[in-house]
């Protein structure tokens, strides 16, 4: 069963109430039985009235004759019948002053033996009597019952011998009976009759055709006002002593026990109002409620300290979750929960807005080379560094691994672009050597500015900023790029989408990806390698590697795209497509060098390395990790059959050191190392000198980037033992026909 | 002492009629007038021997007034004859004596005749000799009719005999009764004293008709009467004017004076006014 919850206050009141309204009941209840009795008493005074007018009809009756008789046996009336000479004078003095004739009666008229009135009398009534009337009491609707006759015949003796005429008494009836009977119930003044008949009426029936009122019991009337005023001060007197008594249960123990409710309640609603506080400081009257208000005062004291301890906690905690506790920064979470605050904050307006991504170029070889811990140290270096030149009040945040990011509010591409080179200068900068880490570390940085409304989502503006990042990435920028809508680095944006999904579409259906091969002219008489360079080939669009590569690196799928490589390599080989004698150059990550199920692959393949000599191209742009494993990999490889060349050498990180730490036996040239030979200058005998220094030092060199026959003969002058580029050949699919034996590579 | 027997002997009689009523009941006899007036009497048949009696009432009264009623009994019980008649007045059957405020529509001429019918009537029934009892004026109005009728052997007693004037000196030298003497006969009606009414109401006739049978022509009426004429006077009685009996006892009637009675002879002068009345009878 459900039940209602009410706070005392509303128990109280409602008992109260319920016991004024059961006052009122009763009191009620005794008014209406008051009111019954006064019912019956007055159906009962009806019944006696209505039998009291009858008696007093029949009194009338009584009277009448009596009256009658009187006047009939009055000698004077007979007088006046036997001679009526002066009847006029009798009837208008004598008559009435005799004190014979009943004041009941208004008027007496005498009319003779032929109904006749006698000459001389004013009357009101006709001048004749019908005879037949003689004995009966008529009402006449006309006249009313101010006007009732009443005839009777007059003889000269009491034995009715002999007929003198006949008397006509007139009466109001009402006046009649008031004077003939004493009326206890009846109203005799509110007699009336009820559908006066036409034709004259006699007395008996008469009274059966009379309304009346009943005179109202005054002993009745002062009972009930008795009982009523009695039960009205009874109800006063109960309504004050309720309210009263509701007033002073209210001040004692409602009162005090709803604040403690409330006190009780806002406790549970972990709630702080000092005024609670201050009304539990006044003691209470009843002793047990002061305990319970003392014990909720202390409770409510030690709740207070316990949660203000707790705030602080959570405040610290609060802090904990948006921070990041490797470089003090803002976390992801803080980065997300501020987007939302600032898009709210927006309201109704727009707003432009510049989201800033920082990404640590190589920084997964330099943590893998130099270990985690001087990793999280270059991290904390970059974030101090950027952290401190950002703006006042803008944050900067680590969300990712070596990504970090900021938000610039009403930045325009102009005050992101400022921003932006200033963080890149400010890590350009720090001296990273004090980690131990050689290499220069840098930041690519990503920008993507526009108009937030509240609406928008971070997804959005983080798409266009990984886009512009993409940009930025590519080789030979400037590390720093801006998103814009409607120009080139919008199509990025369905580019890279493209990109993306092209790869990863061609990873898992490889037949997407296209080997194309580009010869390795031999100078010095070795065999002839074709070196197999990637396509993809996408919606009739054929993707190069500086296309979909910075998405391999980006994703980390330099291992899985390498996997798809050699397979397809080992595919061509053992289909025939690359002629018997010709060896295979083929490009591949460091990173997926320390991977064995590429290890294995390659191993794999060098069951053809008789009929393919083969040669494994490691690019110098990408850092090495983990050399000494890798070493010891190439080790491995290097007696499965694989020459080792150091790929683009001239461009990149210390090539010096991998030549040093590397079992490497070809050294190819960068073109842009190569296209230094075109000049005359003391770049090309740099150059030049250290061509002839490799090959003194026993590597084996080749040249990319040959573009015309001048090349051609420098290189071929400085020892280079195979040449590649343009003037050379073209890259190409291999068609079975085409293979043709080279001469093996020494 | 045989006086004191004889009182006792009546008060006896009296008591027993009042206790036995029917024992002195009387028929009610009617005759009607020349004005087809109905008038009644008692009549209480006597003793043969003794003559009958005609007791006649006072001015306006009845025979049931007490002492003509007394009279009437007493005599009747002591073997007379008695009629007692009622005059009509005018009205049938009259049964209570006539205010004097009442219209007065009789006179004394159809007094005169209903005592005459009367005294027919009687004598219709033998009665010859007949002897008239009248009350105040009822006598004045017996001495009348006897000498109106020419009655002359007819004895007459009178009690407390008196005329029609009026009983007060006031009255009797009021305005209006001087104002009703200049009014002709049939003129409207008058409002003057008469007897012992202070106002008496009829048309000036008929008052007058009663109007000149006062003190002097009652007593003019004895001197030419010359029969019998027996008058009690009670010796308080306040109505007759002074010298009254002297002047009756002057004028030939035998006054029978009782001490100490009234005009109505009420109390134990009744007695002694009954035994003079029987006294008279017995002669």
């Amino acid at each position: 069963m459900k039940v209602s919850r009410l706070s005392i206050s509303h128990w109280v009141a409602t008992f109260f109430i319920v016991l004024s309204l059961t006052i009122a009941l009763l009191c009620g209840i005794g008014l209406y039985r008051l009111y019954e009795i006064g019912a019956d008493l007055d159906r009962s005074r009806q019944e006696s009235a209505r039998k009291e007018l009858a008696a007093a009809m029949a009194d009338l009756s009584v009277y009448l004759q009596q009256q009658s008789s009187v006047i009939t046996n009055w000698d004077e009336t007979r007088q006046q019948l036997a001679n009526p000479d002066y009847y006029g004078y009798w009837k208008a003095s004598r008559m009435h002053q005799s004190g014979l004739i009943s004041p009941v009666f208004s008027d007496l008229d005498l009319y003779d033996r032929a109904g006749f009135l006698l000459p001389g009398g004013d009357t009101d009534n006709e001048g004749r009597i019908n005879p037949s009337d003689a004995g009966k009491t008529l009402y006449y609707p006309a006249k009313g019952l101010g006007r009732i006759s009443h005839v009777f015949p007059i003889y000269s003796d009491g034995k009715r011998n002999f007929l003198l005429g006949y008397a006509q008494v007139s009466f109001d009836l009402v006046q009649a009976l008031n004077r003939i009977h004493s009326f206890s119930y009846l109203m005799p003044e509110k007699l009336a009759v009820r559908n006066p008949p036409p034709a004259p009426l006699a007395l008996q029936d008469l009274g059966k055709s009379l309304s009346y009122e009943v005179r109202a019991s005054h002993e009745i009337e002062k009972l009930e006002d008795a009982v009523t005023r009695t039960y009205t001060i009874l109800a006063l007197a109960m309504l004050i002593a309720a309210v009263t008594a509701y007033l002073f249960v209210h001040h004692l123990l409602a009162r005090p026990l709803a604040k403690l409710a409330d006190a009780i309640g806002s406790l549970q609603a972990d709630e702080a109002r000092m005024d609670y506080v201050d009304e539990l400081e006044s003691p209470y009257m009843l002793k047990e409620l002061d305990t319970v208000r003392q014990s909720i005062q202390n409770y409510r004291q030690k709740l207070s300290d316990a949660r203000l301890e707790l705030e602080n906690r959570n405040v610290t905690f609060q802090q904990q979750a948006l921070q990041d506790s490797l470089t003090g920064l803002y976390n992801r979470r803080a980065f997300e929960e501020d987007w939302e605050n600032l898009v709210r904050a927006l309201a109704g307006h727009s707003e432009s807005m510049a989201l800033l991504l920082f990404d640590c170029d190589h920084f997964k070889p330099i943590n893998d080379t130099y270990g985690h811990q001087v990793g999280d140290l270059v991290l904390q270096t970059i974030a101090g560094a950027v952290n401190d030149v950002m703006r006042s009040g803008d944050r900067l945040y680590r969300i990712g691994g070596d990504e970090f990011a900021t938000l610039l509010w009403g930045a325009d591409e102009h005050m992101a672009l400022l921003i932006a080179e200033r963080c890149q200068e400010s890590v350009r900068k720090e001296d990273f050597r004090r980690l131990g880490v050689q290499e220069p570390v840098s930041i690519s940085i990503g920008i993507a500015i526009d108009e937030i409304s509240k609406d928008d989502d971070l997804t959005r503006l983080q798409a266009h900023a990984d886009s512009a990042m993409y940009q930025a990435k590519r080789p030979g920028n400037k590390k720093i790029a801006i998103y814009r809508m409607g120009e080139a680095s919008s199509e990025d944006v369905l580019v890279a989408s493209l990109e993306t999904n092209a790869l990863y579409q061609a990873l898992a259906e490889p037949e997407m990806m296209e080997i194309h091969f580009q010869r390795m002219q031999p100078l010095t008489g070795g065999g002839e390698y074709l070196e197999a360079l990637t396509r993809i080939r996408h919606n009739d669009t054929l993707l190069m590697p500086d296309r979909f590569l910075p998405v391999v690196l980006s994703r980390r799928l330099e291992a899985e795209f390498d996997l798809a490589v050699i397979r397809l390599i080992h595919s061509s080989i053992e289909s025939g497509t690359i002629p018997s004698g010709t060896g295979v150059s083929i490009n591949l990550s460091a990173q997926s060098l320390h991977r064995p199920e590429v290890i294995a692959q390659l191993i794999e393949l060098t069951r053809h390395a008789e009929r393919h000599p083969l040669i494994l191209e490691i690019t110098e742009t990408s850092l090495v990790p983990q050399l000494a494993e890798i070493t010891h990999f190439l080790g491995i490889l290097r007696t499965s059959g694989f020459k080792i060349a150091l790929d683009d050498f001239g461009s990149g990180y210390s090539p010096l050191r991998y030549l040093a730490d590397l079992p490497v036996d070809i050294i190819k040239f960068d073109m842009g190392l190569i296209h230094q030979l075109k000049n005359n200058d003391r770049t090309s005998m740099v150059v030049s000198d250290f061509a002839r220094l490799m090959r003194d030092a026993g590597y084996s060199l080749i040249a990319e980037g040959v573009e015309d026959e001048a090349m051609l003969q420098k290189v071929s002058s400085l020892g280079f033992a195979h040449v590649q580029g343009f003037h050379i050949d073209m890259p190409h699919v291999l068609q079975p026909v085409e293979a043709k034996v080279v001469k093996l590579f020494n | 002492m045989a006086r004191m027997l004889g009182r006792l002997t009546r008060i006896t009689l009296v008591a027993c009629w009042l206790l036995v009523p029917a024992a002195g009941h009387a028929d009610v006899v009617e005759i009607r007038t020349a004005e087809k007036i109905a008038a009644t009497a008692d009549f209480r048949p006597g003793k043969a021997d003794k003559p009958a009696i005609l007791v006649l009432h006072g001015f306006l009264q009845t025979r049931d007034f007490g002492i003509v009623k007394n009279i009437a009994d007493t005599l009747a019980d002591e073997g007379y004859t008695v009629l007692s008649p009622t005059l009509s007045l005018g009205i049938s059957h009259r049964k209570r004596s006539l205010d004097c405020e009442a219209l007065h529509l009789h006179d004394m001429d159809v007094d005169l005749r209903e005592i005459q019918q009367w005294v027919q009537w009687l004598r219709s029934r033998g009665h010859q000799r007949i002897i008239g009892v009248g009350h105040s004026f009822g006598a004045a109005q017996l001495m009348a009719w006897r000498e109106q009728y020419r009655e002359k052997g007819f004895e007459l007693i009178g009690v407390s005999l008196v005329g029609s004037a009026p009983f007060t000196l006031e009255s009797r030298s009021s305005l209006a009764r001087k104002d009703v003497a200049r009014k002709p006969p049939g003129a409207d009606l008058v409002h003057a004293p008469l007897s012992f009414c202070e106002i008496y109401t009829a048309p000036a006739g008929k008052y007058a008709s009663y109007d000149q049978w006062g003190d002097d022509r009652i007593i003019a009426a004895l001197k030419q009467s010359g029969s019998r004429t027996d008058v009690i006077m009670g010796s308080s009685d306040k109505f007759p004017p002074p010298d009254w009996e002297a002047r009756l006892a002057k004028a030939g009637a035998h006054v029978h004076p009782i001490r100490g009675a009234n005009h109505f002879m009420d109390g134990s002068q009744e007695f002694d006014m009954l035994d003079i009345v029987l006294g008279i009878l017995k002669r």
